[in-house]
């Protein structure tokens, strides 16, 4: 996929803002808040509906405005044009609509303009708590399938009535308990189907990212990724296809009282980790800050070639400040990586030359200066 | 908002609390009735309070009526062997437009939701039981295809099935998320007739 053209609205600090793309490589800089970011923020707007920084709609829109816009014209790897065009007004729904119709959902488009991206804010996958490891799972998995993303929405969906549920037995004995069982019921089907892909996923991808990790990190160690259904160790429980089923029932009966007692579901997918290990250790605990550099990296690489394997369709690579947390080293093999498979990408520094200087004379790529939310094409 | 007449502020006010009207169009209503005759408007203000007056609940299946029991349950046309179960009087509607179904009714009044403090108490079906009795072989039923039409849907069967009742779904022709009361008649009518038994 590649992106011809962008049209902001009123995001952030860009008031009217048109770019044209080169199907290279597009370099924005400017200094720090001059309005790089936002660029990349609308951009993936178009791909998933939301921005990659955990911001809300309405302050992503200009002060003083109400309303933001954001139209983007691109073309598949077999030259099939797509239009995506966002408008969000204060208080309102966000109205979305793409050359597939109009009046859509997030779930309509997201995966038809595939995204991989790059971002200081990623560091929590690698870091942090399992909620990044998941969403950087249904992230991925949600650009490649839509019923995954049905699952997810329908398993929140059931999760919140059901702890809703469980508070209301906690205060109110009264209420039948058998009102919960069909709730029980959505939650151990779906959540079953999500587990279940989330597995799958797991084994597919840890050779594709054990590569990548060997590619970036000039050091020997073993990377693994562990995937942990419901947080659980795979020696506690035995998680088999056949019957999953069976054993979330059974957590939810021997728990019962201690899940009314605190009213919220214990067992799921939204519980679920992957142990990022690094020979045989929690990288989360062991890894050195190199070492978290280039798991990322690799995760994110992986993440390039699953999508593109998957969706038959060369994913738009955005890359935010990387400068600022990776070094020449590894930043080249990520160059590398979309070079070799002619990936458009936009990048954002705060000095160009720091790019320029690591680019061959042949590749394509244009330089955009931006000041206080307005884009000037150098070249 | 400050307008020149307090009249019509009152009336924008009443009709953007009405569902589906904002501002905009609450303005334009008003303006359209400020250029109708004094005959027409009698004639809207009377409906409406005619229309609170005179409907009300069937207290057989729970659709809106002025006559009590409604058209559907006091015709000896209909199949009174299957009942088919709805959230709200507009499905009837919807049903009944596709001309596929000739059985009874039975209007839920929403469906299970916890977050919104819905529980099965608040629903009519303790009066659904109360109405299947030998004359009834089939139960069908036609929530909306959301998480909590698909969970009232079970809890339902659950407490059906026991009876030694028939029960059929509404196939799901109808797409994820969207209402019954939105679904084109085809779609609706090939859903009724392709109904599974659960
Ligand atoms: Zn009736």
């Amino acid at each position: 996929m590649k992106i011809s053209n962008l049209n902001m609205e009123n995001i952030r600090n860009h008031h009217f803002t048109n770019m044209e793309f080169n199907f290279g490589l597009n370099i924005l800089f400017g200094l720090n808040g001059a309005g790089k970011t936002s660029i990349l923020e609308a951009i993936s707007i178009c791909g998933f509906t939301k921005s990659f920084l955990p911001v809300g709609d309405s302050s992503l829109i200009s002060n003083g405005k109400n309303e933001y816009r954001i139209i983007a014209n691109s073309l598949s790897d077999n030259d099939i044009p797509y239009k995506v065009n966002i408008n969000y007004e204060k208080g309102c729904r966000k109205k979305i609509s793409s050359s597939i119709g109009d009046n859509l959902t997030a779930k309509d488009i997201i995966g038809d303009l595939p995204i991989v991206i790059l971002s200081p804010d990623y560091k929590s996958i690698t870091f942090g708590s399992p909620e990044n490891r998941r969403s950087f799972m249904d992230r991925l998995l949600s650009q490649i399938s839509k019923v995954y993303i049905d699952d997810l929405l329908k398993f929140r969906k059931a999760l919140r009535q059901r702890n809703s549920l469980l508070g209301d037995l906690n205060f109110n004995r009264k209420i039948d308990k058998s009102q919960l069982e069909p709730w029980t019921e959505l939650v151990i089907k779906v959540g079953k189907d999500i587990i279940l892909k989330r597995m799958k996923f797991i084994e597919e991808f840890n050779d594709i990212f054990m590569n990548y990790y060997k590619i970036v990190s000039s050091d020997k160690e073993k990377v693994e990724l562990v995937y942990k259904p419901m947080g659980l160790d795979n020696s506690d429980i035995d998680f088999k296809s056949d019957n999953l089923e069976d054993v979330f029932k059974s957590l939810f009966d021997l728990n019962f009282n201690d899940e009314c007692r605190r009213g919220i579901t214990l067992f799921g997918p939204h519980k679920d980790d992957i142990l990022i290990t690094i020979n045989g250790g929690v990288a989360r605990e062991f890894a050195s800050q190199g070492q978290h550099k280039s798991l990322l990296i690799a995760l994110k690489m992986g993440e390039f070639e699953f999508l593109k394997k998957k969706k038959n369709e060369t994913p738009v690579v955005l890359l935010d400040d990387i400068f600022s947390e990776l070094d020449e080293n590894r930043i080249s093999k990520v160059l590398e990586l979309i070079f070799d498979n002619s990936a458009q990408t936009m990048i954002t520094v705060t000095n160009p030359e720091t790019i320029k200087r690591m680019l061959m004379i042949n590749e394509r790529s244009s330089y955009f200066e931006i000041t206080d939310g307005f884009v000037k094409r150098i070249n | 908002m400050i307008y020149t007449s307090k009249s019509i502020e009152k009336i924008v006010e009443m009709f953007s609390s009405l569902p589906t009207i904002g501002k905009k169009t609450a303005f334009r209503l008003a303006f359209f009735l400020l250029k109708q005759d004094e005959k027409f408007i009698s004639q809207f203000s009377e409906a409406v309070i005619e229309l609170k007056k005179n409907v009300r609940f069937c207290s057989v299946c729970f659709n809106y009526t002025e006559s009590d029991p409604c058209p559907i349950c006091s015709s000896n046309k209909r199949d009174n062997s299957v009942i088919c179960v709805v959230e709200e009087p507009n499905d009837v509607l919807a049903i009944e437009k596709t001309n596929e179904f000739h059985g009874f009714y039975h209007v839920l009044h929403g469906s299970l939701n916890p977050l919104d403090g819905i529980t099965a108490d608040d629903l009519k079906i303790r009066e659904l039981i109360s109405r299947l009795n030998n004359g009834v072989n089939e139960v069908i039923l036609a929530l909306n295809p959301t998480v909590e039409g698909e969970v009232t849907t079970q809890y339902l069967s659950n407490i059906i099935k026991p009876l030694g009742k028939k029960i059929t779904r509404i196939a799901r022709g109808i797409p994820i998320g969207s209402d019954l009361e939105y679904a084109d008649e085809a779609t609706l009518s090939r859903a009724l007739q392709g109904r599974v038994e659960i």
